[in-house]
């Protein structure tokens, strides 16, 4: 909790962020380099799908990202709401757009695979439907922001919207078990441990651990320039503020006519 | 690696490869149009080491 609160400093969090996002742009790259080697080069085609089963190594990671994100923002949505944390706020609002971003990844993604092998780009499945409402969240939130200054009300408006929203998450995760659905069933994380081949889940898990490196240094990234759009915003008011004293005392000053 | 579908492997990789390379791009160029501003704010004179949010 210590190390937490120092963090509300957001001269600390940028010295921090400056030092790990290099590390974390790197482990991204060469993680993504090594996934790519193995999705192309090394794992085999599906017996059923061939190399349509290419499409998997992209579609998961972002599917998982997509929900990751928003429970990113849920946990942020705390920060704001419990210890009104101006960096949870900031972490809460740079999340949205990236997890609109994986979310949209993975439903093109989707569709591109669904389509040779469903016959068909789209269907009103429950997975498919819950991660398209996931999508319009993430729009509503991002249009929510917008359209609010950078208040304390406007982030607990935020925050308890995210929170209400949050109850997707599980209906995504258990869609495919709650009702029948032309979506494949949960094959990584389930009890009773993976149903896919060690050759395609190393590859899979190593493109899922670039992505998640990738999400988290961008997610710094976008913290960073929101902490420096706050500064510009209250250094430009507070320009403004002295210019308008300046004119005003000028005015003051003026001999009468 | 024969396979009819290619036409769509390639792109999901391309939508997906486009989509990260707007977002970096994107958070790049507003980094350094935020920089650029708060140079000119301290520039200025307005520029007091504000260190809160």
């Amino acid at each position: 909790m210590i190390a937490f609160s120092s963090l509300a400093n957001p001269a600390v969090f940028l010295r921090l962020t400056r030092r790990v996002l290099p590390w974390l742009g790197g482990a991204s790259a060469l993680l993504f380099g090594l996934g790519l080697y193995l999705v192309f080069f090394v794992s085999p085609a599906d017996y059923q799908q061939g190399e349509t089963v290419k499409i998997m190594y992209i579609h998961v990671p972002a599917a998982w990202l997509a929900m990751f994100a928003y429970m990113v923002m849920t946990s942020a949505s705390l920060g704001v709401l419990v210890w009104r944390h101006p960096l949870a706020d900031a972490a809460q609002k740079t999340a949205a757009t990236l997890g609109a971003a994986f979310t949209f990844v993975c439903l093109v993604t989707g569709s591109l695979w669904g389509k040779p092998m469903w016959g068909t780009f789209w269907v009103w499945d429950a997975r498919l439907t819950s991660m398209l409402i996931l999508f319009l969240l993430y729009l509503g939130l991002i249009a929510l922001r917008q359209t609010m200054e950078d208040s304390p009300r406007g982030a607990r408006i935020a925050a308890i919207m995210t929170l209400v929203g949050f109850v997707d998450i599980p209906i995504i995760k258990y869609s495919v078990d709650w009702w029948n659905t032309l979506h494949q069933p949960a094959s990584v994380f389930r009890a009773g441990g993976p149903t896919i081949a060690p050759s395609m889940l190393w590859p899979l898990m190593i493109m899922a651990l670039g992505a998640t490196a990738l999400f988290l240094a961008m997610h710094l990234m976008a913290i960073r320039n929101e902490i420096l759009r706050r500064r510009v915003a209250r250094l430009t008011l507070q320009s403004a503020a002295a210019g308008e004293e300046g004119g005003a005392a000028g005015e003051l000053l003026e001999p009468a006519q | 690696m024969t396979d009819e579908h290619w036409g769509y492997i390639a792109l999901a990789y391309g939508v997906t490869a486009a989509t990260i390379l707007i977002l970096l791009i994107r958070i790049l160029l507003e980094h350094r149009r935020l920089r650029g501003e708060l140079a000119r704010l301290d520039k200025n004179g307005a520029g007091e080491r504000g260190e809160t949010l």
